[in-house]
């Protein structure tokens, strides 16, 4: 009796406007139960539409909010992932300043060796006894007057 | 909700360049990481010290290495795979062997470079050589003509090999 005297000063502040958030939602969660006096059967109608609509309202704006947590995430991944192909990809390669040479895996950086033995890899061409150099001045002639 | 399918597709079609450009190796390379440092084999790779400004020689690398059926084919598709919609230059076989080729590679339209693949095979050892420069395929005899003299000169003495 004394719980149902409190809920109906809770109606009458309702439809006066001066309810406070806390007192509120002690009308909908009373409202939401089954036991209502027939008189207040119009107030449950009433709460249960505004529950019904401020649920709707939270669903909407739900994926909303879940899409704005974590657009972020993803734009910060695709830079993480631009930057790791960057940085951890083989580089270009780049003409270093200093000739090296690895004879049975060893490095040397002896000029005269590494002129020596690059001659050597130019004469191998040309040792083949088809003659590349010009069999290819050949090729290449053909190439261009076709083109 | 189109606002972030848009964003979201900007940003794949974005990290899709981004990373189409990042890895530019040739298969060959591997062939040369592979065969470069092993026993029997010389790898050469010349720096600004010998090309500098004296050739339009801009990268040079080669591999002396010994050959077998296995390394022949592997180095024979490796080539396949880079050449592409490159050029064959010159291609010599005997008994179905690739004895000796040159190949000029699929150029990028942006640059003004060329990239060549030389190869001989000859008594089971096998000279691949790559050669970056800029110009034209007509032009790769005499400018590998230049770098050879180019050795001898600075030498100031005929090299016997």
């Amino acid at each position: 009796m004394e719980h149902n005297k409190y809920i109906r000063e809770l109606i009458d502040k309702y439809l006066e406007g001066a309810t406070s958030l806390k007192e509120e939602e002690t009308l909908r969660d009373y409202f939401q139960g089954e036991k209502i006096p027939e008189e207040w059967k119009v107030y449950q109608a009433m709460f249960r539409y505004f529950i019904d609509e401020r649920q709707k309202t939270e669903t909407k704006r739900r994926p909303l909010r879940s899409v704005r947590l974590w657009m972020p995430a993803v734009a910060a991944a695709c830079v993480a992932l631009f930057f790791g192909l960057k940085f951890l990809s083989p580089a270009p390669p780049r003409l270093s300043a200093r000739s090296l040479i690895y004879i049975d895996g060893k490095k040397y950086t002896d000029i005269e060796l590494i002129q020596t033995e690059t001659l050597r890899a130019l004469e191998n061409l040309s040792d083949n006894e088809d003659n590349v150099y010009s069999s290819q001045v050949e090729a290449l002639d053909l190439f261009f007057s076709n083109n | 909700m189109d606002t972030v399918k848009r964003m979201m597709l900007t940003m794949g079609f974005l990290l899709a360049c981004f990373s189409a450009g990042a890895q530019t190796n040739l298969n060959i390379g591997a062939i040369f990481d592979e065969y470069g440092k092993q026993k029997g084999s010389i790898l050469i790779e010349l720096g600004k010290d010998v090309l500098g400004n004296h050739t339009n020689i801009k990268r040079y690398k080669s591999l002396i290495m010994p050959s077998d059926t296995a390394t022949l084919r592997m180095t024979e598709e490796a080539m396949a795979r880079d050449i592409k919609d490159g050029r064959k230059l010159l291609e010599s076989r005997k008994d179905g062997t690739l004895e000796s080729a040159s190949y000029c590679l699929t150029k990028d339209k942006k640059s003004p470079e060329y990239e060549y693949l030389l190869f001989s095979n000859q008594s089971n050892r096998m000279t691949l050589i790559y050669v970056k420069g800029n110009f034209a395929p007509n032009r790769l005899e005499d400018e590998l003509y230049k770098l050879k003299n180019l050795f001898i000169k600075i030498n100031n003495k005929q090299i016997k090999l």
